[in-house]
């Protein structure tokens, strides 16, 4: 009797411990879903919804006047192209060269190196907001060549963003090389030193030995730097003033000053902000829900911690 | 010509990190050097092209004795992040530690916390928890908020205020979860193992194996979130320092001035907490 009792005990034990896991899981899964669930049913919602006490999650008047009006304050085609255009060959180059300067911290010896490898970790607590008056005075005085009609300089231009990326600098640079320092000094010197009796140049090791192990933290790094770009308020504000060269934090930061200026922007403003708000991190959620599975499992393996 | 293998490997090993190099110089460094030296002039938008006039100090003195703004908002940056740096960490590692759970679509959650990080763009949360005129995002209309103005009366605003501030501090916490998480898995089950025979309750293998184990990974997130809460979008600070930088009086001395204030706070500040965080992390193979 006593062993049947302390055999349930045991199960039941588990079996609560279990639930209480699965309850907290699920309560933490609704504080981060939470917001976002609400910005998508306050966009499809009548503004009478806004008003009605009684709807709280699922609108009664179902409307996408909001979806309508708002892609086009947002002139969501143009600010899109941008923003890809913008976020995706910055990501590129950022993960390329943050690639390549880890794996010469990580892997080689010479003079000075833990020295100028400080000053990668240096980088990352100058704030942004210490040096952009003087950023935008050299992007003015450097010249396009002429590569672009609109503009002599590198303002008004995404040069900006492309060129400190591509030197391993720009959006939190130095936290991406970081992460492929770690990468490459926890990978096995066998292979690179097979290539390197076999003939190979370094720069060949680098590329056909190294990188394609590298796929978790190449992932890791190209998406939280697509990302980051993406969501980037900060530099596009300071360096683009041409409309036509517009992303899409400044589209929302102009529709919300719109909306501010209305006299009734209490509620129907409210709906529209949070359309313009799902207009533009759409495309990130739908590049997550298809990268997710890979994303999860890079974050598992990159062995971001040395 | 014959060199080292010694010498071959260092000059190749600046060869992968000259790039970076050059980019630290041009885009950090320069601009840097050149904003300390300008804030110690008068320099604005109708003299840049003349040569400097130094002024001393006389921008510090002015940020901290003239200017009303600056250091107040500076003092409530400080504030924030003394009360949002532990619960940020002690959040993330609660998630961390539950996401690392072995249950039944265990996956889908670690993908739900990842989230902040994908969207979590501050511009596009600051509007959702601006929304309904700072009213409480979760309580809306479910008649939640006439049942806790019955218990806290006219303490009701500033509840709500500290619940919204939670929920969006819990949003920030995001890159942590995910340097828990991958610290968690680099712990040796062996150990675990070995404290489970020597009859350690799971409470106490998680004081004296896990937190120990994860010390390092945890000076890693402090470091993180206050660089994090430094940098942050709604820093007032920062908000403060681009209203100045691009006001109408076009002056470039001063902004430069409170810019170098701040990053000299923000080095201060990491190191100490470099260092007194730093003795009591434990790294294996030491001691």
């Amino acid at each position: 009797m006593t062993r049947l009792w302390w055999f349930l005990r045991r199960r039941v034990g588990k079996f609560l411990l279990r639930a209480v896991i699965i309850l907290l899981l699920v309560d933490t899964a609704f504080i981060f879903l939470m917001p976002l669930l609400r910005m998508l049913s306050t966009s499809v919602m009548h503004v009478m919804d806004l008003y009605d006490p009684t709807v709280v999650w699922i609108p009664r008047r179902w409307s996408w006047e909001n979806y309508k009006l708002v892609f086009q304050a947002l002139e969501y085609p143009l600010s899109f192209k941008n923003t890809f255009l913008l976020a995706g060959v910055a990501a590129v180059l950022q993960t390329l060269s943050c690639a390549v300067a880890g794996y010469g911290f990580a892997r080689f010896q010479f003079p000075g190196r833990d020295k100028l490898f400080l000053l990668v970790l240096f980088t990352m607590i100058v704030p942004p907001h210490a040096i952009f008056i003087q950023l935008f005075i050299l992007f003015k005085s450097l010249p396009s060549f002429g590569l672009f009609a609109h503009s002599k300089n590198w303002l008004d231009t995404y040069l900006p963003f492309y060129v400190p990326e591509a030197m391993g600098m720009g959006l939190r640079g130095a936290l991406f090389v970081f992460i492929f320092r770690q990468f490459f000094k926890g990978m096995p010197w066998e292979l690179e030193d097979a290539a390197l009796i076999d003939g190979a140049g370094p720069f060949r090791v680098f590329w056909n030995i190294m990188l394609p192990p590298a796929q978790p933290a190449i992932l890791v790094v190209f998406l939280f730097s697509f990302v980051w770009h993406w969501n980037d308020s900060l530099q596009p504000a300071i360096f683009l003033s041409r409309p036509e060269l517009f992303v899409m934090t400044q589209r929302l930061a102009e529709v919300e000053a719109a909306l501010a200026d209305m006299r009734y922007r209490a509620m129907w403003g409210t709906g529209a902000i949070m359309t313009a708000a799902v207009l533009t991190i759409a495309p990130l959620l739908v590049l997550y829900v298809l990268a997710q599975r890979y994303f999860v499992e890079s974050i598992e393996r990159t062995g971001l911690i040395g | 010509m014959r060199v080292s293998l010694r010498t071959y490997y260092a000059i190749t090993g600046y060869g992968f990190i000259s790039l970076w190099l050059v980019g630290f110089s041009v885009f950090m460094l320069i601009p840097l050097v050149r904003n300390a030296i300008w804030s110690l002039t008068d320099i604005n938008m109708g003299n840049v092209s003349e040569p400097l006039n130094f002024i001393g100090l006389a921008n510090y003195v002015e940020a901290f004795t003239i200017d009303i703004e600056f250091v107040p908002y500076l003092l409530e940056t400080l504030r924030n992040l003394v009360v949002d740096v532990p619960i940020i960490l002690a959040f993330s590692l609660a998630v961390a530690l539950l996401a690392m759970q072995d249950v039944p679509g265990g996956t889908v959650f670690r993908a739900i916390f990842f989230l902040p990080v994908v969207i979590g763009s501050a511009a596009v949360i600051g509007r959702l928890f601006g929304m309904f005129g700072g009213q409480l995002v979760l309580f809306r209309g479910e008649g939640a908020q006439q049942f806790l103005q019955i218990y806290l009366g006219e303490r009701l605003p500033d509840f709500m205020q500290f619940i919204n501030r939670s929920i969006f501090v819990l949003w920030r916490s995001g890159v942590q979860i995910l340097i828990f998480i991958a610290g968690l898995k680099s712990i040796d089950p062996a150990l675990y193992e070995a404290a489970e025979v020597d009859g350690a309750s799971a409470w106490s293998r998680f004081w004296k194996v896990t937190l120990p184990m994860l010390s390092p990974v945890m000076l890693v997130n402090i470091i993180y979130t206050i660089i994090d809460s430094f940098t942050d979008y709604f820093n007032r600070v920062l908000w403060y320092m681009r209203l100045i930088s691009f006001r109408t009086d076009l002056r470039l001395g001063y902004p430069s001035a409170l810019g170098f204030i701040y990053f000299l706070l923000i080095f201060v500040f990491v190191i100490i907490v470099f260092t007194v965080v730093g003795r009591v992390t434990f790294y294996r193979g030491e001691r």
